[in-house]
This record gives C-alpha cells, sequence and structure tokens, in this order.
C-alpha cells in the first residue's frame, strides 16, 4: 500500500515547497507595511507621479505590443518558411537578455549616436532620456512573453477551424478576426498579462536607455530603487503599492477579456 | 453545374494522382483505406491544398490550373465542406455557425435564413446551442446545414458518418441522403466504408495510395470486384430493386434480376437492399421461394477464400452474392467451387435504403 502512496505525497511536498518560496516575499512586503505607510506613500507626490508614469507607459507598451504582436504571432503560427526557427529565437532573444545588455542594447540602437538614433537627431527626433524611451525599453523587454503565448495559442487552435471558416466564404482575415482571435484569446490573455506584469516591473533596461528622472522616466521600481537606500519603510510601502496594482491589473485584464470574447465571438 | 478534376500532388509517402467528373446533382463516393489521399482531394477541390499541377474546374468556372497559373483561394470556391470533425466554431451557438455561411446576405437576414436551414434539418431547438452540447449526431446536422447554406455549387463531406455511433447514424444517413437528394451539386462523399458509399453515392471511385484503383456502381463494384482490395472493401452485399409494400408490414423487393426478396424495413420505389454476408446461410440447393420471413435465392459457388475460422464465399447467379459461413458449415454440406446451393437470409437481416 505504501508503494503507491509516496508519490503524491512528493508532488505536494514540491507544492508546497514552490508556493512558500515564491509567496513569501509577496506576503512579507504586506506585513511589513503599515497601513499608514502605504497611505503617506500616496502623500508623497514622487510616488504618485512614478505610479501614474508606469501606468500609462505600461499600457502604451502593451498595447503596441498586442497590434504587432497578434498578426506576427498568426503568421508564425500558421505558416512554415525558410528561416522561420531564425526568427522565432530572434523573438525570443530578450527573454534571456540581461536587462542591463537590452538597455546597452537601445542605447546603441536608438541612442544619440546610435544606429538608428543618429539618423533620427538628424531628423529632428530624439527620444533618449523622455517618457517615449520609457514605452520603448518596456515594448522591448515585454513583447517577447506576448508574442510566444500568442504563437502557442494560435498553434493549438484546430486547423480545420479555419479551414472551415475559408471554404464558409471568408477571407484570411476575416478568418484572423472573427475565428482565430476569439477561439485564441484565453491564451492571448495570459500572454498580455505576462508581457503587462513584465512591463510594469521594468528595472535594468529603463534605468539604462532612460534613465531615472521624477515625472519623466523614473516608474515604480525606479523610484523604489532610489528610496531604498534612504527611506526603507517608503519603499516597502511603494513596493506594496506596485503589487497591489499588479495584481489587480492582471485579474481585471482577465475578467474583462473572458467578456469580451462571448462578446467579439457572438458579434 | 458540374465539377471536373484532375490532380497531381506530392503527399509525402506517395503522390496523388486522380481524375473524377462528378455531373450536376451526382452523388461520388471516394472509398478507400486511411491515408489513401481522399481527404486530400477533397482539399485539393475546396482550395486548402495546392496541387503540383492538374485543374479543377467546377461549371464554367476554373478554381485551379496550373497551366494558366489560376489559383482561387477557398472563399472564392462555393464548396460546401463538411468536415470529418465537423469543425463546428465551438464559441458560436449552432444558428451563429449557419449564419456565418451567409455572408452574402445582409446581415438582418442572416438570423433567420440560419433557422430555417437549422428547422430543415430538424434541429430548430436546437439553434441557440453551443457545439459543446450538442450530440454528435446534432453536430453533423449542424455542419451539414452550414454546408448547404452557403449555397455551395460542389457539395464535400469528408466520412460525414464516421464520427458517430452506430444508432445514430442510421438517422443521421437517412438525413444526409434526403440533403443529397435536394441539392444540385455535384457532391463528392468521403467514406472507408463501401455500405456507405453504395446507400448515398450514384458512382464510385475505390482510391488506395493516390490513385483510383478501380470505379463503377456499387452493384458493379461489388459483383466484379477489379482487385482482392477492392473485393475486400465491398464489405455488404448490394442489390437494387423496386420497393412495394405488402400488407402484412413487410416489404417485397422486385431485384433488377427478376428475384424477389423481403425485408422488414419499409420503403417504397426504387431501393438498395443491403445484407451482410455473415447473415447469409448456405443451404443444398432447391427448397421454396421467399417466404414472408426467410430470403431465398439460387446461387452458383464461385469461390471459396478461408479467412480466420470462417469461409468467404462468392455466389454467382441472377444477383452476385458474398455470404460468410463456418468451417463446420462448409464441411457438413461439402461446399466446393461451382456447387449450386440456395442463399437464405432473414427479412430481418434485409436493410432497404432508398435509392436515389
Amino acid at each position: 500500500m505504501r508503494s503507491h502512496r509516496w508519490f503524491p505525497v512528493v508532488l505536494t511536498a514540491a507544492l508546497s515547497v514552490v508556493l512558500l518560496f515564491l509567496a513569501l516575499p509577496v506576503v512579507a512586503i504586506f506585513v511589513d507595511t503599515t497601513p499608514a505607510a502605504l497611505v503617506a506613500s500616496f502623500d508623497d507626490p514622487a510616488a504618485v507621479d512614478a505610479l501614474v508614469l508606469s501606468l500609462w507607459t505600461s499600457t502604451l507598451a502593451v498595447g503596441l505590443i498586442v497590434l504587432a504582436g497578434t498578426p506576427a504571432a498568426y503568421l508564425l503560427a500558421t505558416r512554415r518558411f525558410r528561416g522561420r526557427n531564425v526568427v522565432v529565437t530572434l523573438i525570443e532573444l530578450p527573454l534571456v537578455l540581461p536587462p542591463a545588455v537590452a538597455g546597452i542594447g537601445l542605447l546603441a540602437a536608438l541612442g544619440p549616436r546610435g544606429l538608428l538614433g543618429g539618423p533620427l537627431r538628424d531628423a529632428g527626433i530624439d527620444v533618449s532620456l523622455t517618457s517615449v524611451s520609457v514605452v520603448i525599453a518596456l515594448t522591448f523587454v515585454a513583447a517577447p512573453f506576448y508574442i510566444r503565448q500568442a504563437e502557442a495559442a494560435f498553434s493549438a487552435l484546430d486547423r480545420s477551424w479555419l479551414e472551415a471558416s475559408r471554404t464558409l466564404g471568408a477571407s484570411e482575415a476575416t478568418t484572423f478576426a472573427r475565428i482565430a482571435i476569439p477561439t485564441a484569446m484565453p491564451g492571448l490573455v495570459v500572454g498580455l498579462a505576462l508581457a503587462w506584469g513584465r512591463a510594469l516591473g521594468e528595472f535594468g533596461a529603463t534605468l539604462m536607455f532612460a534613465g531615472s528622472f521624477r515625472g519623466v522616466t523614473q516608474t515604480v521600481p525606479l523610484a523604489i530603487y532610489e528610496r531604498f537606500s534612504t527611506d526603507f519603510t517608503g519603499a516597502l510601502a511603494l513596493s506594496a503599492v506596485l503589487v497591489a496594482v499588479s495584481g489587480g491589473i492582471l485579474i481585471t485584464v482577465r475578467l474583462a477579456t473572458r467578456r469580451s470574447a462571448v462578446r467579439v465571438a457572438a458579434g | 453545374m458540374s465539377l471536373q478534376v484532375e490532380a497531381v500532388a506530392e503527399l509525402g509517402a506517395f503522390t496523388l494522382d486522380l481524375e473524377l467528373t462528378a455531373a450536376r446533382g451526382q452523388c461520388l463516393a471516394l472509398v478507400g483505406p486511411s491515408g489513401a489521399g481522399k481527404s486530400s482531394t477533397l482539399r485539393v477541390i475546396a482550395g486548402l491544398l495546392k496541387p503540383t499541377r492538374g485543374r479543377v474546374v467546377c461549371g464554367e468556372e476554373r478554381w485551379f490550373d496550373s497551366l494558366a497559373s489560376v489559383n482561387l483561394p477557398p472563399e472564392l470556391r462555393r464548396c460546401g465542406y463538411v468536415f470529418q470533425d465537423y469543425a463546428l466554431f465551438p464559441q458560436l451557438s449552432a444558428w451563429q455557425n449557419v449564419a456565418y455561411a451567409l455572408r452574402d446576405e445582409p446581415r438582418r437576414q442572416r438570423e433567420r435564413t440560419a433557422r430555417d436551414w437549422l428547422a430543415r434539418l430538424d434541429l430548430e431547438d436546437r439553434a441557440d446551442a453551443r457545439p459543446n452540447v450538442l450530440s454528435g449526431g446534432e453536430r453533423q446536422r449542424v455542419a451539414l446545414a452550414r454546408a448547404l447554406a452557403r449555397r455551395p455549387d460542389v457539395l464535400l463531406l469528408d466520412e460525414p458518418l464516421s464520427a458517430l455511433d452506430s444508432q445514430t447514424r442510421a438517422a443521421a444517413s437517412r438525413h444526409l441522403a434526403d440533403a443529397l437528394t435536394q441539392t444540385e451539386a455535384p457532391t463528392i462523399l468521403v467514406t472507408h466504408d463501401f455500405t456507405q458509399a453504395a446507400q448515398l453515392a450514384d458512382h464510385i471511385l475505390i482510391v488506395d495510395a493516390g490513385r483510383i484503383v478501380q470505379q463503377g456502381t456499387a452493384t458493379e463494384l461489388a459483383a466484379k470486384p477489379a482487385t482482392a482490395f477492392v473485393a475486400d472493401f465491398t464489405g455488404a452485399v448490394v442489390l437494387r430493386g423496386t420497393a412495394q409494400r405488402q400488407p402484412d408490414g413487410t416489404t417485397v423487393v422486385m431485384l433488377s434480376s427478376g428475384e424477389e426478396i423481403r425485408s422488414t424495413d419499409l420503403a417504397v420505389g426504387p431501393v438498395v437492399a443491403t445484407v451482410y454476408p455473415w447473415e447469409i446461410t448456405i443451404e443444398p440447393a432447391g427448397g421454396s421461394g421467399a417466404r414472408s420471413t426467410q430470403n431465398r435465392v439460387q446461387a452458383t459457388i464461385h469461390s471459396m477464400t478461408t479467412i480466420g475460422g470462417r469461409v468467404r464465399l462468392a455466389l454467382t447467379g441472377p444477383d452476385a452474392l458474398v455470404a460468410e459461413v463456418t468451417t463446420t458449415a462448409v464441411a457438413h454440406l461439402s461446399l466446393a467451387p461451382g456447387m449450386a446451393v440456395s442463399a437464405t437470409w432473414k427479412a430481418t437481416a434485409t436493410r432497404l435504403i432508398a435509392d436515389r
């Protein structure tokens, strides 16, 4: 009898260890933060600026990612072509790139003397050290999370649904909009949530590429880091706010898209 | 409207290379084992698979022509395609699935028309249900309604009955036969079941490894299989005739050979009568003619093949029959090729399907 039971015990033990390890720091943030400190962090204009900046830059970045990433992922999922593996590897590269390297890379590409930044500067466009550069950094690091997930979601679709749609008189574009997206929606939402979470938490690439200027490029993670050495309580409180906002966004996105998926499909 | 197909396509293990023509209102069956290239043929017609060379012509329209570099996308070929797993859109209700085919109609009319199509297949009460709560038979009918709602120039049916259990299959088969009678579109039916093909199609093409190995009517193929492969596929005995109802509730079928058989199925007019070889019993020649419960046909043993513990007898006579008997029966009756015998089977074992 005993030999039948040990494996489920191992599984449960493994999950308990994982859960404890992953949840402990998050719990600790809230345990160490007094409600008063939490409220106080909203009185600090620097904290509010950082929060507002984080929210709009990450929203814009995720919007851009979804806009370009969804059709790109669909192409990768539905077609086989030469060099596809190279393309996939290039797209996934930012996932394994250290954020500092990502920041350096962005500087080399779009910085004032960068590959593309030079010509852009000559044309009168200078993104360095502006909020636009924050959006660029967030988009760069977060895009692979969405595209990978979206590609997997589209690949998992029953090909006969897409083919049936075509034989019923729908063009490929209509099939993409009316069948592929609604049926892949749960997977797309997971990708969107991952990308958004990654964008909200982005630190290294933003610091390297955009700097940490209050109200312009200082997102919540950068503001937390700035406080960390002088005001640990303030850093903790702001961390708690970020965790709450990230969690709130993830839950909202999931609920909202679940409803709209049903509506899109029915429309 | 007629359909002409000539296609050569590389399918990995073998080359698909076949030609077929289906006239207006005709139903053509492609019969063969799994992976013979039957579904690929449908995909070539629908534009889901591009052949290396060939032509697909529907009426006056060229859908594909490798010489003229014509290759219409699937949405511009009016095909009603019933996929093997039906491919119903999971997030849409039954009527919305059907309405998806009505892209040419004004948006306001679509729901009405979609519900009408479902009603024709006795599905009006299920119109608002999603595919995941529909039964297999209902899903098959929704898929059929959706394909017909497209007002297709060609109807393509990929194993439309194979996903159903045997009880549902009989009813679904009747719905399908009705739909085929009503449609003018040439129909290509893919199946690995010869009996199904015999019931539904006018003309059968036996396909193996991408090529047509033999074609003809079900009766022709059953009577004169060109190869053992074809013989194997003609599992059931297929007889054609005209049915007449009897006062006792049975049906008498006057076969084209002049013989008379009885069935407990109800039918009137031209029918296909099928009986499975293992339902047929062999008795010494002679005996009385058809009784109300037992059919009796005189025949001669043409050949005998042992399969496992059973012996398959090919019988010739006014009607070509196949019977399967035990080795004990063979020994007991000293059966041998050339011997005259009586083949008998029950009226209850005789299935009748309206012949189109």
